[in-house]
């Protein structure tokens, strides 16, 4: 790889990679650690991908499971998981009328993890239970009940958002 | 109502507007060009560190029995390295045909990037030989429980 490959690598992918691990570290030095980690593992293992799409996908479970190694180290989230009621509701939740994505995306960055966690993998990076669950070791019966609950959260917070 | 749910994921995208902090792009291409150099380091260094591979081969006893190999690896991390392969190499051929033991072995051995090419530059050639040497003890000892398994 050159220098000139080496900056088009990161251009293409450093702004998706910073912003989900971002969202799931919530610290700007960390998340910028995590994506230069990311990237840097990229290229020293010689991960081979036939199409953008493949790399990008190696490129996000690999970020995803840095920041939720960080969150792992940090020991708050993830053991504050495990003690969490479980229940799940099944049913479709209505969003407020005149509520726009930047009022959404900042009433998830104040939903505490793991919720906002759980709301981020599923909704945003497109993740499934089986894959979620490989990550964090939780069981996807649990991944399910902190969904419907993180979820419940969210539109609490922002019809509180909108009074 | 629309659904909130449908409603994010066809917003994904609006989700990473935020920009990586101000140098991190410099701190990038910094880092890619100090790993660049690092592989060509290891490049330079292999051919010598196999060739020595070779003679600790010739020199150490069977794989199993002993931790000698530490006191022939010496003190720089291409001794350790190549006094490692050594006995990897040795408990390859111990392992014969057993296709369970060898694949145990290799995912046990392999290294994607060395460890030797992750230690950091600061660190002196006899503070990465104690690193690496302890780090491989560690898996030969696991080599050792693999080669004495029985059926």
């Amino acid at each position: 790889m050159t220098r000139q490959e080496a900056t088009e690598f990161y251009r293409t992918h450093s702004r998706a990679l910073y912003n989900t691990a971002l969202r799931i570290v919530r610290d700007p030095a960390e998340a910028e650690e995590i994506m230069q980690d990311t990237l840097m593992r990229y290229i020293q293992r010689g991960v081979r991908s036939s199409t953008p799409a493949q790399a990008a996908g190696w490129l996000r479970t690999t970020c995803v499971r840095m920041g939720i190694d960080v969150l792992r180290r940090r020991k708050k989230a993830l053991s504050f998981m495990e003690n969490l009621p479980l229940d799940e509701v099944e049913e479709e939740v209505e969003m407020p009328d005149k509520v726009d994505i930047l009022q959404i995306k900042e009433a998830m960055e104040r939903l505490p993890h793991p919720y906002g966690l759980i709301l981020d993998l599923v909704l945003i990076e497109g993740m499934d239970y089986a894959g979620i669950s490989r990550l964090t070791g939780q069981k996807e019966t649990t991944l399910r009940s902190w969904y419907s609950r993180g979820r419940a959260k969210l539109v609490k917070e922002l019809k509180t958002s909108m009074i | 109502m629309r659904n909130l749910e449908d409603y994010i994921r066809s917003n994904a995208g609006a989700f990473d507007a935020g920009l990586p902090p101000e140098g991190a792009e410099e701190r990038f291409l910094g880092r890619w060009e100090a790993g660049r150099s690092r592989v060509r380091i290891l490049r330079t260094v292999l051919p010598a560190a196999a060739a020595a591979a070779l003679a600790v081969l010739l020199l150490l006893p069977p794989a199993g029995s002993s931790r000698d190999w530490l006191r022939a690896a010496g003190d720089t991390p291409e001794g350790v390295y190549a006094g490692y392969m050594a006995q990897v190499t040795k408990a390859w051929a111990e392992a014969g045909t057993d296709e369970d033991k060898s694949e145990m072995l290799r995912n046990l051995t392999e290294e994607t990037v060395p460890l030797a090419d992750q230690l950091p530059d600061e660190l002196s050639d006899a503070e990465k030989a104690v690193i690496l040497k302890e780090h491989y003890n560690t898996i030969l000892d696991g080599v050792h429980q693999i080669l004495s398994m029985t059926e």
